[in-house]
């Protein structure tokens, strides 16, 4: 491995932890809201805060969503790939589960404000 | 020409299947999109052993394979958009600056997966998918330094025999 190769990987990982302690410290004020979209209409919006079970209904097919302690979950999809089922719950500002195929997209947003959209 | 047939078939092959390989690797899914990127392996050791052009050919023809049956053509778009964007980095890289073929590698993986965060941003319109920007990063990082570090002893062995069959095919024009 030559030295600059070594050089990149620094910078890049410093960049990674940069961005995130940006992002983090950029987005820390107001309570936390789970947003649902489908395509690009919002469909329903929760507390992150409250307890809730939902179930996504589209044309395409359907995604249950389960809000607990602070954290936004989809624990059943009718998609053949699952990708949103398989990913971890989420809780911070900006972090977001899709499901291509029913084109549904649950995000967290703040309360006060509506994301970069 | 036959012989120039037989070799980008068989790197093609070798790609398609790394792509098979590596759909067996059952990986926890906490971030879509993160991956080690074997097939990559393939495409950074043509670059190095052939040419820009083949490598970008054999990097074409494998995503189009491994989209149609490996998985849906939405997530081939992804892979497109990830694997145009990082084979022109790293064949600028390659051509441009003092990188080593690990740095290259590193180029390649990171920006494979800015160009699939691109590509979701555009398909979902997003923003806040960018929020696993840095996640994407290390990841790309991590798995750019492997390939990398694989590729360059690959390169060594394989270089010889690549270089042989580039001659045979000059000898035979002339």
């Amino acid at each position: 491995m030559k030295k600059q190769d070594g050089i990149l990987i620094f910078v890049l990982l410093i960049m990674a932890a940069v961005f995130f302690y940006g992002y983090r410290l950029w987005n820390r004020e107001s309570p936390e809201e789970v947003v649902v979209y489908v395509g690009e209409q919002e469909y329903a919006r929760f507390s992150i805060r409250e307890e809730e079970e939902f179930l996504i209904e589209t044309e395409k097919g359907t995604n249950q969503l389960i809000i607990k302690d602070g954290k936004a979950d989809v624990t059943e999809a009718s998609c053949p790939d699952k990708i949103c089922v398989h990913q971890s719950p989420i809780s911070q500002t900006g972090e977001t589960i899709v499901c291509m195929p029913n084109r549904v997209i649950v995000t967290i947003e703040q309360a006060s404000q509506k994301a970069i959209r | 020409m036959s012989k120039k047939v037989a070799v980008y078939g068989m790197l093609v092959a070798l790609a398609f299947l790394l792509s098979y390989v590596e759909t067996l690797i059952p990986f926890s899914f906490t971030i879509p999109g993160i991956k080690l990127g074997l097939a990559n392996l393939v495409v950074i050791v043509s670059l190095y052993c052939l040419d820009a052009k083949s490598a970008f050919a054999i990097s074409m023809v494998r995503i189009l394979l491994a989209g149609l049956t490996f998985s849906s053509l939405s997530i081939m778009l992804y892979s497109l958009g990830g694997g145009i964007l990082s084979f022109l980095c790293m064949a600028l890289a390659k051509r441009f600056t003092s990188l080593g073929i690990t740095g290259v590698s590193v180029l390649g993986g990171v920006t494979h997966n800015l160009g699939q965060l691109l590509v979701a941003i555009l398909v979902v319109r997003t923003g806040s998918l960018m929020y696993y920007f840095p996640a994407l990063l290390i990841a790309g990082t991590v798995a750019g330094t492997l390939i990398g570090l694989l590729g360059g002893l690959v390169t060594v062995r394989l270089r010889p025999f690549l270089e042989q069959e580039k001659q045979e095919r000059k000898a035979e024009k002339d």
